[in-house]
């Protein structure tokens, strides 16, 4: 079997080198580059099947890569997850809006990053459910034709506004979803959503899921994520 | 107006009285005791004259006193106006004038004082201040927020703030002042001088309770924004440089955990990254609190007179062993004996970082010359290399605390980019500067000046 290829992005040796050598024992090949400006061409010659970028790149910086990436249609498909080590959330949140799949902070758990890794690249393979399929995750349903939420086959009264914001995020489970992100989801519903009124909408979710509510996870700094 | 009438006409009222008292004279004596009646009528206007004299003298005069003194109480002056006032009217009354023009002289002295006082205050103020009636017409504008916003004096008087300042924030902020009544407080940024104010509006209330404007305090917090900005940028840095080898470290404990000790030669590999990265980061760790030492004590370290030489040629006998594998020579330009007044161990390790650097990045068989100078009053200490230079754009920030050219080669080579943060901060304690000279692909040389030692110097 073609094992998949990995790209790791980073320019610390060791670090590096622990990823490649996790990933290798799970199954994928990998490919370790150390520098932004040495990335792009490769990328495009070997098309990894997946990308781990870290965002503090000597040369070109990890985000201005993580750009040139989406812009380009050839590799614009390719899966992206962060690392970083920066303290400050913005970056992530703004690699995240422009379309990165997942990021991890360092210093992180080896296990952890191996589960994210295949999460996302399972995710590839599974498709999104269309606007309109009908969504089951563990204890709640979602129909999106009749408007309804059950939980525990109960229904849930939500508004609009929430139930807009729930149903886009559990369409894609496992995925961060930064506030703008959430305010885009609920934009032309009835209640008008800030970046900073999305905080009370997701309290309010998670009363009304009671006990489901503990699915709809804080990223903290960044946004909010709903679990497989 | 009845005593000034009585003045005017003194004359005419004299020769009536006179007249009529010699017709009544007359008609009660009769025309054959003319003689009485003359003699009478003498006696009479003699005394009534008198009177005359002593009523004006002494109903009168007072009376024009007292307007003189009302008058002059308008110009302030330091008259003393009770002298004016005397015995002639009831005591009673006159003291109480007395007491009321004391009492109007008080409370005018004291509003101009009172005013001169808060003059001064408002223009001793290091915070600007504005005031604007309800209509944003300008009341006040105190000397600093005249600076803050170039108003050329007295520009301000009766015009609209808009007009004064143009500043939109500002008005923004006054406007919803005006509109809401509230105290509000904000940030506001003047580009062209590229100050950050803190402004603090609160409207202005008179005895009924009326408001008639506004107040604003403006605070120039530019340098405490700059300090907090080097602050975070500082946390963000250290976090980074510490989450770097902690990341490693974990990295590798996990996987030796994860697959046991099987493989022997590989775990011991890994065993020595790990070591190599908890050195690092006590490394780091060191360095910045010695860094923070430094800057704390810059004032009180502890100097001596002491000789720069011996140190400079003990740090490279010591460096030798590094210095032989890059096959570098060192050269020494220096007199016998430099003293100056300096803490040994923080000069040592200034050295120390100049020279590790230059055999770091500018080895391979070339050589480093230290040399001395006397320049000035100052000791120029320069160490030299032949290396690949420092580009002209880094200058500016080499000496900043993590600062490095390839972060990777640095790191690789054991560096954590605070070693020429060091060097500034311990020669800064001493009470000098360091400077850099380079040229890409010439070399580097870095140059120290120090104080000269007088021995009739202080010792601290
Ligand atoms: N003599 C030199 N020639 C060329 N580059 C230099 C020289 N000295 C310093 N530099 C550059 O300046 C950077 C900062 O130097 P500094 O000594 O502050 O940190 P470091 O050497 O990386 O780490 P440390 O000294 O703390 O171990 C270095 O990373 C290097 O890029
Ligand atoms: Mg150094």
């Amino acid at each position: 079997m073609q094992k998949e290829k990995i790209f790791v992005i980073e320019d610390e040796e060791d670090i590096a080198e622990i990823i490649r050598f996790n990933l290798q024992r799970e199954g994928f090949e990998v490919k370790v580059v150390y520098s932004g400006n040495e990335a792009i061409s490769r990328i495009k010659q070997e098309m990894p099947k997946l990308i781990l970028l870290d965002l503090m790149l000597p040369g070109i910086d990890g985000l201005t890569l993580f750009r040139l990436l989406k812009q380009d249609a050839a590799t614009k498909s390719i899966p992206v997850i962060m690392v970083t080590a920066k303290g400050e959330e913005t970056d992530i949140v703004t690699g995240l809006e422009l379309g990165a799949d997942d990021y991890i902070p360092k210093p992180f758990k080896i296990r952890e990053l191996i589960a994210r890794v295949k999460s996302v690249m399972r995710k590839k393979t599974t498709i999104t459910p269309s606007e309109t399929d009908d969504i089951q995750i563990g204890e709640i349903r979602i129909l999106p034709e009749k408007h309804e939420i059950y939980v525990n086959d109960q229904l849930v009264k939500l508004t609009q506004t929430e139930f807009k914001i729930l149903h886009a995020m559990a369409r894609k489970p496992g995925r961060v979803f930064t506030r703008y992100q959430i305010v885009d989801v609920a934009r032309g519903s009835d209640a008008i959503v800030t970046d900073r009124s999305v905080d009370v909408h997701i309290v309010s979710i998670r009363r009304k899921l009671g006990s489901a509510g503990k699915r709809i996870e804080t990223v903290h700094g960044v946004g909010y994520k709903f679990l497989e | 107006m009845i005593y000034q009438w009585f003045v005017r006409n003194s004359i005419i009222i004299g020769i009536s009285v006179f007249v009529v008292l010699w017709f009544g004279l007359y008609f009660i004596a009769g025309y054959k005791n003319y003689k009485t009646i003359l003699l009478l009528w003498f006696v009479l206007t003699a005394v009534l004259s008198i009177l005359n004299v002593l009523f004006l003298k002494k109903v009168i005069q007072p009376f024009e006193r007292l307007i003189e003194t009302i008058q002059s109480l308008h110009q302030p002056s330091d008259n003393k106006p009770q002298s004016l006032l005397q015995e002639s009217l009831d005591e009673k009354f006159n003291q109480s004038l007395r007491n009321l023009i004391e009492k109007l002289q008080a409370n005018y002295s004291n509003i101009v004082h009172q005013r001169n006082e808060l003059e001064a205050l408002l223009s001793s103020m290091v915070e600007g201040m504005i005031a604007v009636d309800n209509q944003g017409y300008v009341l006040r504008i105190n000397r600093a927020a005249r600076e803050l916003f170039s108003i050329h004096n007295d520009e301000f008087n009766g015009k609209l703030l808009i007009e004064v300042v143009r500043n939109t924030d500002l008005q923004n902020f006054v406007q919803k002042l005006l509109t809401q009544k509230t105290t509000l407080e904000d940030k506001i940024v003047i580009s062209k001088i590229q100050k950050t104010l803190q402004v603090h509006g609160s409207p202005l209330y008179d005895t009924q309770g009326m408001q008639f404007g506004v107040v604003l305090v403006l605070n120039d917090i530019t340098r405490l924004e700059k300090l907090e900005k080097i602050r975070r940028e500082f946390v963000s840095n250290v976090s980074h440089e510490l989450k770097t080898p902690i990341t490693s470290i974990r990295g590798y404990v996990e996987t030796i955990r994860e697959i046991g000790f099987e493989d022997r030669e590989m775990t011991i590999k890994f065993l020595d990254t790990i070591l190599k990265h908890t050195e690092r980061l006590s490394a780091i760790i060191e360095d910045l609190l010695n860094l923070s030492r430094i800057e704390r004590d810059e004032r009180e370290i502890e100097k001596e007179e002491m000789d720069l030489i011996p140190i400079l040629r003990n740090l490279v006998e010591e460096l030798e062993p590094r210095l032989q594998k890059y096959q570098i020579q060192v050269e020494f330009k220096v007199p016998n004996q430099l003293i100056c007044l300096g803490n040994k161990l923080l000069l040592r390790q200034a050295f120390f970082n100049l020279l590790d650097n230059a055999i770091k990045y500018a080895a391979d068989g070339k050589k480093i010359v230290i040399q001395s100078q006397i320049q000035d009053q100052k000791i120029v200490l320069s160490f030299q290399d032949f290396g690949p230079g420092i580009d002209k754009k880094h200058h500016e920030r080499i000496f900043e605390r993590f600062y490095r050219l390839d972060v990777a080669r640095s790191r690789n080579l054991g560096g954590t980019g605070l070693g020429l943060a060091i060097v500034k901060h311990v020669i800064l304690a001493h009470h000098g500067n360091v400077t850099l000279e380079s040229e890409v692909g010439k070399g580097t040389t870095f140059q120290i000046h120090l104080p000269i030692f007088t021995p009739n110097d202080q010792l601290t």
